[in-house]
């Protein structure tokens, strides 16, 4: 064991030697705390004192030895001291080629216990490493994210010249390929007798599939940066919109400490909206919560939970879908008296009447005289209700910008002037269809994106009691139309298209209840409300899109995506690929907003105790052969003989000083 | 010798000093050797044999002459004729160090008192002119020869009066004594003769050439004598300001050797000069001592040799 190869995990602890000058003061100032006594026979122990005195200032000289040595001792110890005794490669082997696989995913940038990133220490330990090496040895580097991407740096020099180019990256990828490019290599190079350094954060996640045996060729060495005991993290793994309401989101945490955690989540709206929840979360496991918002709904959400290890997934930024309020135009063409009769009075209610607001949507209602121009310009979508005629001109035009149309039917509506606008569209009015016996609305085409993310039963309980007694016949041209409802018989009953720029629906029957009774269910509000968002661009499948850091990397988004939002933890953070936080991405004339996230497996820090596969406490990588980086973590026996030699120091002290200064 | 006489022999030095009247001390004590198995040498010896005279009741019948009765068929009494020139000087080392009592609360110079105070007590009874020197603070007291009996209580008294402290140690006294002594004299020192041979014995030498009958009582603490001290002790001198910072357990070997060392050359320088020399730790009964004293060996032959 070379002492030279002592280092510690926290030098900063050794701070703690300035309290050295405690026992050095101590014995400069030397008073033994004696009692007064008076003795007839001083003149004797003075004779004895002449012969003793030298040897008092010996005792005096070891206790004060004995006090540093207990300081000393115990800053070594908090300094966490660990002996890396195969730093040179395992004794002498600095001449033997040496393969480095660099873990650069972004798991890497979990800290220890001082603050300081793994990915960080890795490289040190590997620099440490490199010089040890002479020059010209033939070494390679593989980072996990792209093994062959550093090839061409072959000696010890090249890579330590470059090793403070290498960054980590939020690409989620396993050791697995850089592993099997390393066999490779010594196959094809011939590398017999290499060292193989795996520079990783030691969960279990690091490996899609652990290696079967040890390469009989080459000597792995296994540097786990994490430390093998008190390490936490809990991770928010996802927030996404709660399925079924606007205004409220879940967060998804995860768990992936051996002990449960117990932990405050928190949402902050910014301007003093904060919302806390304390939450359990069971060891290895996952807990949700779902948050409902206030309105009006931030536009930016800041998600965290306390920070801990691995504070890069401790804190997410979100933009509440909700957030971005539509801008609804009515234009009910029926006047008829009884406000029963009127599709707006309906319509109107399912936005949230006078309180549309605070759901998301700006109401205007008039009626067709009262239509302008300057009003359908403002509008998102624009609900042409049971109209005479259509005013062909602004409604082609607002297509064209992007917005929404609903043309709901009724008695009304002039057939050859509905016709002329329509056909532009592929559509024709035939007759009104009166029903032998009302039918009910069959959920035909699930997957449409105007039913995300309401699930299909609960759908099927909205639609359950509806009865449509007329409807209108149309015929549909070549293009296609997605028909979401209809009627058990297959005639269609919603009819909807993606003219991009521009959505289309139209309803066949009546948004009153003078065709149907569908108003009057309880699950006209959603239909309402999904249709205006649909219409409006706001469906989650195409204008808004959770992309995780790997699939922004492997679809190439990369130079597509707009920074918006970045997650607090990652500003300023010297990563490569994409961050995690809320992008902005023009996908046909539209702005969909993406939010990217690590991928999962990042978030996982489960080490290979806390997983299944292997008994408690077995690292199956050191079961094959790999040898594992000693550190003081690894080898408590030396901080027990620290911890003795500490104990036996004071004891002896405790004992000198109560020889000399007890009563 | 009364049964009251008889349960007051042996006693500890520590029920001794719960009597609070020196004399009664004093009588205690040397009743305490009386009792003991040996006789007083003391008794009559210092006393020259004068004439017989016709016995008369009342007189003691151990001084009847049992051969001249014997010749006679008369009772005849022996008649001493008291001398006058046995004077006896007490000195009584009233030195700071004298005052060390330890834990028991019985300092050197308690005992000493007792001793001095038996002493005196005898000497009184068999009509020797006692005198008594001794330290009080930087004066010396003293207190001229007298044969009365009343006088055993004024020395007692000054005996009483005495608090040792200050430096004024035995040397004083010494040279005190060799001053004014000049009749062949009994000299009684009482002292701990925690004191530079150096000094002392020469003066010890001068006394005994001047023809003195030394008897020298060295009282020594049990403290002293042991030093079971097992702590860190600031140790001060009880006479000047000396001190030593030390722990007891490391030094007492040391302290010891120089202890004996001392006693050592003491004992020998005595023996050498031929004088009475009692070591007394001052935890013995003091009757024991007195008795140890009077019928010492050395005491013994001295007597004989000088009476």
């Amino acid at each position: 064991m070379n002492l030279l190869n002592v280092s510690f995990l926290a030098p900063l602890a050794l701070i703690g030697l300035a309290a050295l000058a405690v026992p050095i003061y101590l014995h400069m100032r030397h008073k033994p705390r004696a009692e007064s006594f008076r003795f007839p026979a001083i003149d004797f122990l003075l004779k004895a004192q002449k012969k003793k005195k030298r040897r008092f200032h010996a005792e005096q000289l070891m206790l004060m030895l004995f006090r540093i040595g207990i300081i000393c001792l115990l800053a070594f110890l908090f300094a966490r001291p660990y002996i890396d005794n195969r730093s040179t490669g395992g004794g002498g082997d600095t001449g033997r080629p040496l393969i480095v696989l660099l873990d650069d995913s972004i798991s890497m940038m979990a800290s220890d216990e001082d603050g300081s990133r793994f990915f960080e220490n890795a490289v040190d330990q590997l620099g440490e490493v490199l010089r040890a090496r002479s020059s010209g040895v033939m070494t390679r580097i593989l980072p996990a994210s792209a093994p062959k991407s550093l090839l061409r740096l072959e000696t010890a020099r090249q890579i330590r010249d470059y090793l403070d180019q290498i960054k980590a990256t939020t690409y989620a990828v396993t050791l697995d390929a850089a592993y099997a490019e390393a066999l490779n290599l010594i196959e094809a190079e011939g590398l017999e007798g290499a060292t193989i350094r795996i520079y990783t954060d030691g969960s279990r996640t690091a490996w899609r599939e652990l290696p079967a045996t040890k390469p009989e060729k080459a000597d792995v060495i296994y540097h786990s940066m994490r430390p093998e005991e008190d390490f936490e993290n809990v991770a928010i793994s996802s927030v996404t919109q709660a399925p079924g309401d606007a205004n409220s989101i879940e967060v998804a945490l995860m768990n992936s400490n051996p002990d449960p955690a117990e932990l405050s989540l928190a949402v902050n709206g910014g301007r003093g909206a904060l919302l806390r929840q304390q939450i359990r979360v069971v060891e290895g496991g996952r807990a949700s919560h779902y948050f409902g918002l206030g309105e009006p709904v931030p536009p930016t959400l800041d998600i965290s939970i306390p920070s801990d290890n691995f504070d890069l997934d401790n804190q997410v930024v979100y933009a509440p879908r909700a957030n971005r309020s539509v801008h609804v135009l009515v234009v009910d063409g029926d006047t008829h008296p009884d406000t029963m009769r009127n599709e707006s009075f309906f319509l109107r209610n399912a936005f949230g009447a006078d309180e549309a607001e605070r759901y998301g949507y700006k109401l205007d209602v008039v009626t067709p005289s009262g239509l302008t121009r300057s009003l359908v310009d403002q509008a998102d979508v624009i609900f042409m209700l049971n109209v005479e005629v259509p005013v062909d001109l602004l409604l082609d035009d607002a297509l064209k910008k992007g917005k929404g149309l609903f043309v709901g039917m009724g008695e009304r509506m002039d057939f050859e002037r509905w016709n002329k606008f329509l056909g532009n569209y592929d559509l024709e009015m035939w007759e009104t269809a009166r029903l032998p016996n009302p039918a009910p609305v069959d959920l035909k085409d699930f997957d449409h994106p105007m039913f995300y993310p309401i699930e299909e039963y609960e759908w099927r309980t909205y639609l359950r009691d509806v009865a449509i007694e007329q409807v209108r016949v149309l015929s549909l041209g070549r293009a296609g139309y997605d028909v979401p409802l209809a009627l058990p018989n297959g005639s269609p009953v919603l009819l909807a298209r993606d003219l991009r720029p521009g959505r289309l629906m139209v309803w066949t029957s009546s948004m009153d209840i003078d065709w149907n009774n569908f108003p009057l269910e309880f699950g006209f509000v959603p239909f309402v409300r999904q249709t205006a968002n649909w219409l409006a661009s706001r469906d989650s499948s195409n204008s808004y899109q959770t992309l995780t850091t790997n699939q922004v990397l492997e679809q190439g988004l990369v130079d597509q995506l707009n920074l918006k939002h970045v997650n607090a933890p990652f500003r300023g953070l010297d990563v490569a690929g994409p961050k995690p936080g809320i992008y902005t991405r023009q996908i046909r004339n539209r702005n969909q907003f993406v939010q990217v996230v690590m991928d999962e497996s990042e978030l996982d820090f489960r080490g290979f105790a806390t997983t299944d596969e292997t008994q408690a406490g077995d690292n199956p990588l050191e079961e094959l052969g790999f040898r594992s980086y000693l550190r003081s973590d690894l080898a408590p026996s030396v901080q027990i003989w620290l911890f003795l030699a500490v104990l036996v120091e004071t004891l002896i002290a405790a004992r000198v000083t109560d020889k000399w200064g007890s009563r | 010798m009364t049964t009251t006489t008889n349960k007051l022999a042996n006693l500890s030095p520590k029920v001794l000093m719960g009597i609070k009247n020196l004399l009664v001390r004093a009588r205690t004590v040397v009743e305490g050797a009386q009792v003991g198995e040996h006789v007083s040498p003391f008794r009559g010896g210092a006393i020259e044999f004068a004439q017989h005279r016709s016995y008369s009741p009342g007189d003691e019948l151990r001084y009847i002459d049992w051969r001249l009765f014997a010749r006679t068929d008369h009772y005849h009494v022996k008649q001493f004729e008291v001398t006058t020139n046995l004077r006896s000087f007490l000195l009584l080392d009233g030195s700071g160090s004298m005052d060390y009592a330890g834990q028991d609360g019985i300092s050197k110079f308690d005992y000493a008192s007792m001793l001095a105070g038996g002493l005196a007590y005898v000497l009184v009874q068999q009509a020797d002119a006692i005198s008594l020197t001794a330290n009080d603070g930087p004066e010396i007291t003293f207190l001229p020869p007298r044969t009365q009996t009343a006088y055993l209580q004024q020395i007692l008294k000054t005996i009483d009066n005495c608090k040792p402290k200050g430096d004024h140690d035995i040397l004083t006294l010494l040279k005190f004594t060799q001053d004014r002594v000049n009749h062949r004299s009994l000299i009684v020192l009482f002292s701990d003769f925690l004191v530079d041979l150096d000094e002392l014995l020469p003066k010890i030498r001068i006394l005994k050439s001047h023809g003195h009958d030394l008897i020298v009582f060295q009282l020594l603490h049990p403290d002293e004598l042991d030093f079971p001290f097992t702590r860190f002790y600031r140790f001060e001198s009880m006479e000047d300001q000396r001190f030593l910072v030390a722990d007891s357990r490391s030094i007492r070997n040391l302290y010891l050797e120089a202890l004996k060392e001392h006693q050592d050359r003491l004992k020998g320088a005595m023996r050498k000069i031929g004088i009475d020399f009692q070591q007394v730790r001052i935890d013995e009964a003091p009757d024991r001592v007195i008795a140890r004293c009077l019928n010492g060996p050395m005491r013994a032959q001295k007597l004989r040799k000088m009476y």
